[in-house]
């Protein structure tokens, strides 16, 4: 065993600096070490690069031409018509409406999400079995998916079986026969609550991850320079936690620009379109109201673009931000 | 420790309270479920009438289960086997056009699922797979292996290189040495891999709505449309008992593997 290690091509560039010989000769292995590497690399990623080029590349080509054609979910394609399917999207006066929506959701669930689980993180952060055993309770629902959550809520939210209507009621809220779900407002924080619920456990441990990256020596030189517990979250944690607030609120945004299931669920969009997220516009313009694929098609791909532009300067936002440190 | 009792007991009130609210909805469920309520199977007394309901809507409680697994399951071999592949692929070997098929691998995270469902829609019958769990299980796979992949390949760049070069000088050739010897040795990253994978298709319901006909419908989906079916008057029994069959096992999967949960945002994996 050990001579066939000699034996063996040197591998490392130290060894092949040595003579000019021994480098011409490594130089022609390596390159047909090159062409091995080449073959084998390409081989073990051959499956992963046929599924992307079978159901990502190949449907962004096809949502490109469905957004330019006139196709209809039952009639199929029936030739190109570019512009007209963006014109009837901008005609359309629910999408501004759900546009507003979103952003509006986007902006409260964002907000009140991030405070909860950062106050989170901070109180689970030391390992007790106390501690692991909160973080256990608080991590739960993220086993659930947005779906069953939803389900879960809906029933919670429902005067018949659910406490909610009757808890509300008792402080003075409508009360009666009426679902929570059934006001504008009603709908939106049902399901800022729901949400909130959901992922709170999953970005309290996101940001714990950056809590436990902050090596414990600053503290200690906070502490020795007199610094109270205020002072240290103030000027110590949160400065360098900067990086992981940043990522998880890029998170945040995105899965709530993008919310589908939450609302298709609880809200179906209603009360009178109210609730109307962008993606659920899609679905309604494929499936429900115009059947329309063409359409569907062509607002997935503006919101595509849109997402490419705002995760851009996000990222961008988010890289100034750690060259300032 | 210089907090006193005072503080002290309000941390444990204030932590409690906390917890309870957050597992407080699960248990809601499961007593609610076989709870006597009007307007659902389970009028009088406490009992499965609920259960039994659920059992027998559509075409059936074990159709939607078996779809559900076929799906899960199908979805996390499938992720595992191209985690494991691509992700040793990009740990060990220099090949053309490695870095563009990372960034495009990376890119799958940054498309809303609606810009990829509605040309699958036309697209799945293109190439076979309409209204196909299978079909279901590979566009699950597609979008978990940007997370899987980046895990996969953190695990295997952190195995020393002298494992499989001493495989290969025992006689094994490329793909034994990566399966009998490199597999074993990155099984937590696998495990985590998996969890989150099983769970993610466990719990889908927009990939298919998008693509499912009822018969095929996975719980989730089957979940959902039982309430729309039966509009106005909403059993909400069967309901929370189908939530209740829908989240058993992914809660328990959870808490059994919650180490290799907390592993996945360890590994700087989990990150949009």
């Amino acid at each position: 065993m050990t001579e066939t290690r000699i034996s063996a091509p040197p591998t490392s560039p130290a060894q092949a600096t040595t003579a000019p010989a021994v480098r011409r000769q490594t130089r022609r292995s390596g390159r047909k070490r090159a062409h091995g590497e080449n073959r084998k690399g390409w081989l073990y990623a051959a499956p992963a690069a046929a599924l992307l080029l079978l159901l990502f590349v190949a449907p962004i080509v096809v949502v490109i031409i469905m957004a330019c054609s006139h196709w209809t979910l039952l009639g199929g394609a029936q030739g190109n018509n570019f512009p007209e399917n963006f014109r009837h999207l901008f005609a359309d006066p629910l999408l501004p409406q759900s546009i507003g929506f979103t952003l509006k959701y986007t902006v409260i669930t964002t907000v009140i999400l991030m405070p909860i689980a950062f106050g989170l993180a901070l109180l689970v952060q030391e390992s007790r079995r106390w501690n692991n055993l909160l973080r256990t309770a608080i991590l739960v629902p993220s086993a659930l998916g947005i779906a069953s959550a939803s389900l879960l809520f809906y029933a919670l939210y429902s005067p018949q079986v659910g406490p909610i209507t009757h808890i509300l009621e008792s402080l003075g809220g409508p009360g009666g026969q009426s679902s929570i779900l059934g006001t504008p407002g009603g709908a939106l924080w049902g399901t800022v609550v729901l949400v909130v619920w959901r992922f709170a456990g999953y970005y309290m441990l996101l940001t714990m991850v950056g809590l436990q990256a902050i090596p414990s020596g600053v503290y200690e030189a906070a502490r020795l320079d007199g610094a109270g517990r205020w002072r240290t979250l103030l000027s110590i944690t949160l400065p360098l936690l900067r990086p992981t607030i940043a990522m998880t609120m890029i998170m945040s945004i995105t899965g709530s620009l993008l919310a589908f299931d939450q609302f298709y669920i609880l809200t179906k969009g209603g009360p009178n379109n109210a609730t109307m997220t962008i993606v659920q516009l899609i679905y309604r313009d494929a499936f429900e109201t115009r059947k329309d694929l063409g359409m569907a098609a062509a607002l997935s791909v503006l919101l595509l673009l849109a997402l490419v532009v705002i995760n851009a300067v996000q990222l961008r936002a988010l890289r100034v931000g750690a060259d300032e440190e | 420790m210089k907090t006193s009792a005072g503080p002290r007991s309000a941390y444990y009130t204030l932590t409690t309270v906390m917890a309870v609210v957050f597992v407080l909805p699960l248990v809601w469920a499961v007593v609610s479920s076989v709870s006597p309520s009007p307007g659902t199977a389970q009028t009088h007394g406490f009992g499965f009438k609920n259960y039994v309901t659920l059992f027998s809507y559509g075409y059936g409680l074990p159709t939607y289960l078996k779809n559900s697994l076929v799906i899960s399951i199908g979805a996390t071999v499938l992720t595992l086997v191209l985690a494991a592949t691509s992700g040793y692929a990009f740990a060990r070997f220099r090949f053309w056009g490695k870095n563009a098929l990372f960034v495009m691998v990376l890119s799958i995270m940054m498309i809303p699922y609606a810009t990829l469902l509605i040309p699958l829609l036309v697209w799945m019958k293109d190439i076979d797979l309409q209204n196909s769990l299978i079909g279901v299980a590979l566009v699950l796979t597609l979008f978990q292996i940007p997370f899987g992949i980046f895990m996969m390949r953190t695990s295997f760049a952190a195995v020393p290189r002298d494992l499989e070069e001493a495989a290969l000088i025992d006689g094994c050739n490329s793909f034994q040495a990566f399966y009998r010897v490199l597999l074993p040795a990155v099984r937590p990253g696998l495990t985590t891999v998996g969890l989150f994978t099983y769970l993610a298709a466990w719990n889908d319901f927009m990939v298919s709505l998008y693509l499912l006909s009822m018969q095929n419908a996975p719980l989730p989906l089957a979940l959902v449309n039982m309430r729309q079916q039966t509009m106005g008057v909403i059993d909400y029994g069967s309901t929370t008992a189908g939530v209740v069959v829908l989240t058993i096992p992914a809660v328990i999967l959870f808490l059994a593997l919650q180490r290799y949960y907390i592993r996945g945002f360890m590994s700087g994996a989990v990150k949009g």
